[in-house]
């Protein structure tokens, strides 16, 4: 536990120090928003029946959170510790290898809560609200981070197989898709019926229903907020587990 | 491990063959080889780049399994305790591995975190002190020099007072200056009680910090032993005579009846006759070539050389010289 704690202090340093690694990952998601807000937002006025009175950008925030922080960093940030040696260094010191996985998890869920805060501020300022609340603000925050730090994994695994920055940049590839077949949009049920069929079966679909149903409506769905957790907690498994998996066959 | 009678490193039919990729046949990186260093030695391997230097110093440090023979290093074995091994070890690879982001302050803390120092502040403050970091120690490492980061690798190798430390090629890269600071570090860590295990592709490197070495040529131990005792088994002086291509084969025919002659080789310039006394075959040699209207353009005299050692075990000069077309008279 010392090992992960001393490990994600300095990946957490390590984000600090080099913004660039992050800001364009926090970029891309607020763009997507301002610009998605700006086309469709006469389209579909506060009148419009999905979004129980609020704002359009209310609907497109957890979107833009579960884009934000879905990133490729901490695998970026593998690949470089293998080119500079350091995950050497690491590997030949008396530690635990997976505090080396746990680190960069920790350091993930960090940089998830700051990136949280910053998307939530910006559809804030768009006229957004939060109706379940304070309680609700803090769901949102903490399940967009371990969302993040869930789908960490798969860049890590990928960046510890493939040892290569552009192979590792690339996972983004198989996000990209996954965000885009789901409701993003519009509800579910006004998608056609083929995409209405991957959508169901795109666990990205859940983790935005239960983030969405926190900002639209005054109370906790406990079976869409479940069904939330269940996704982040199946797909946090299955990640990790790769990863860790990719570090323990790592110097074979 | 407190016990004096166990080997620091004690290899032996150490093999790895790396996988071959798309078809391709396996690769045997190192070839079954056998090494056994003292505790309190600085040990040297010597070889040219892709000899198998960096593949057993990962061996040895558990960063790579071994396809077959044993290792223990500090009497414990490499392939049943690795984790019992990494803590008894300090490792400098070739590649610095150093976080760019971090200050050398912060870089030895998070190190003496992880082996687990007693007081970490403390142990980092005094390796800055002693690596000469200490006015850099708050700047982050991206703004270091090659040396400074040398230094500071060796610093996080040496966090927890290992009983060996492992260095693989240590200076390369380096300018004379640099290299030398960080071969009195060698030396101090050694004073201090710690086995070094050193690889290097310089000669000269090998001949000053090294009690004992073993020089390996693709992926096999060609020779080993003290760098004196290497360099005595030649027997012989060199006389480099420099000489125009065309006379090189009149020069060795006119030389084989030197008092003392071990053999002849041709070099880049001439020849290089190897003497049992060099000092007094000088004035013989000349007064053999002006018998048969020789002029050389150039006579030195030296003691063989780690080169030489290199050459003679292997058939090549270690920095790559083609001596294929080497041709041996004499006895």
């Amino acid at each position: 536990m010392n090992e992960t704690i001393l490990l994600a202090r300095r990946a957490v340093r390590e984000v600090w120090r080099l913004p660039a690694a992050t800001l364009p990952a926090l970029f891309i998601p607020v763009f997507f928003l301002v610009v998605n807000i700006g086309q469709v937002n006469k389209i579909f006025p506060s009148s419009t029946p999905f979004l129980h009175g609020q704002h359009y950008v209310a609907f497109q925030i957890p979107v833009s959170l579960v884009f934000a922080v879905s990133s490729a960093t901490s695998g970026l940030a593998m690949v470089t510790d293998i080119d500079i040696g350091y995950l050497d260094k690491m590997l030949a010191a008396p530690i635990q290898r997976t505090a080396l996985v746990w680190g960069r998890l920790a350091a993930d869920l960090v940089r998830g809560v700051v990136v949280a805060i910053l998307v939530l501020a910006v559809g804030f300022a768009f006229g957004a609200r939060v109706k379940s609340g304070v309680p609700g603000v803090v769901l949102l925050i903490v399940l967009a981070a371990l969302w993040g730090v869930a789908y960490a994994g798969i860049a890590i695994a990928i960046a510890l197989k493939s040892k290569n920055v552009q192979t590792t940049n690339a996972s983004f590839l198989i996000f990209f898709p996954l965000l885009f077949l789901t409701p993003n949009f519009v509800p579910l049920e006004l998608l056609a019926p083929p995409l209405r069929v991957v959508a169901r079966i795109n666990p990205v679909s859940y983790v935005i229903q239960g983030l969405r149903d926190l900002v639209l409506y005054p109370t906790i769905h406990w079976g869409s907020l479940g069904a939330c957790v269940l996704t982040i907690a199946l797909t946090g498994t299955v990640l990790t587990w790769l990863s860790l998996r990719a570090l323990n066959t790592f110097t074979d | 491990m407190t016990d004096e009678t166990v080997l620091a490193i004690d290899a032996r039919g150490l093999v790895k063959t790396f996988k071959g990729s798309r078809g391709q046949p396996d690769v045997p990186a190192v070839a079954g080889i056998d090494l056994s260093v003292e505790r309190g030695e600085v040990f040297g391997f010597l070889g040219p780049n892709g000899a198998g230097k960096t593949t057993t110093v990962r061996m040895l440090c558990t960063l790579l399994p071994i396809t077959a023979g044993t290792a223990t290093v500090a009497g414990v074995d490499v392939q049943a305790h690795p984790g019992h091994v990494r803590r008894l070890i300090g490792v400098a690879l070739q590649e610095v591995g150093l976080d760019p982001t971090q200050t050398g302050r912060e870089l030895l803390e998070l190190q003496c975190g992880l082996y687990r120092v007693p007081n970490p502040k403390l142990r980092a403050e005094e390796l800055l002190g002693l690596v000469g970091l200490s006015e850099a120690a708050d700047r982050t490492i991206k703004g270091y020099s090659g040396g400074m980061k040398r230094r500071l690798d060796l610093a996080t190798a040496l966090v927890h007072e290992p009983s060996v430390l492992f260095l693989d090629e240590p200076t390369t890269g380096l300018d004379p200056a640099s290299r030398i600071t960080i071969w009195d570090e060698v030396r101090r860590i050694n004073a201090a009680g710690t086995t070094v295990f050193l690889t290097t592709q310089y000669l000269e490197e090998a001949d000053q910090l090294c009690d004992r070495l073993a020089i390996i040529d693709g992926g096999q131990i060609v020779s080993s032993g003290t760098p004196d005792a290497l360099k005595a088994e030649l027997g012989s002086d060199a006389v480099t005579i420099g000489l125009d291509a065309s006379d090189r084969d009149n020069a060795r025919h006119a030389l084989g009846s030197l008092n003392g002659l071990d053999h002849i080789t041709e070099s880049e310039d001439g020849l290089a006759v190897y003497v049992d006394d060099g000092a007094s075959v000088v004035a013989p040699i000349v007064q053999l070539l002006a018998a048969a209207q020789i002029h050389p353009n150039m006579i030195s005299l030296a003691r063989p050389t780690l080169d030489d050692v290199f050459l003679a075990a292997t058939g090549r000069r270690i920095e790559g010289q083609s001596t294929e077309t080497n041709a041996e008279v004499g006895e």
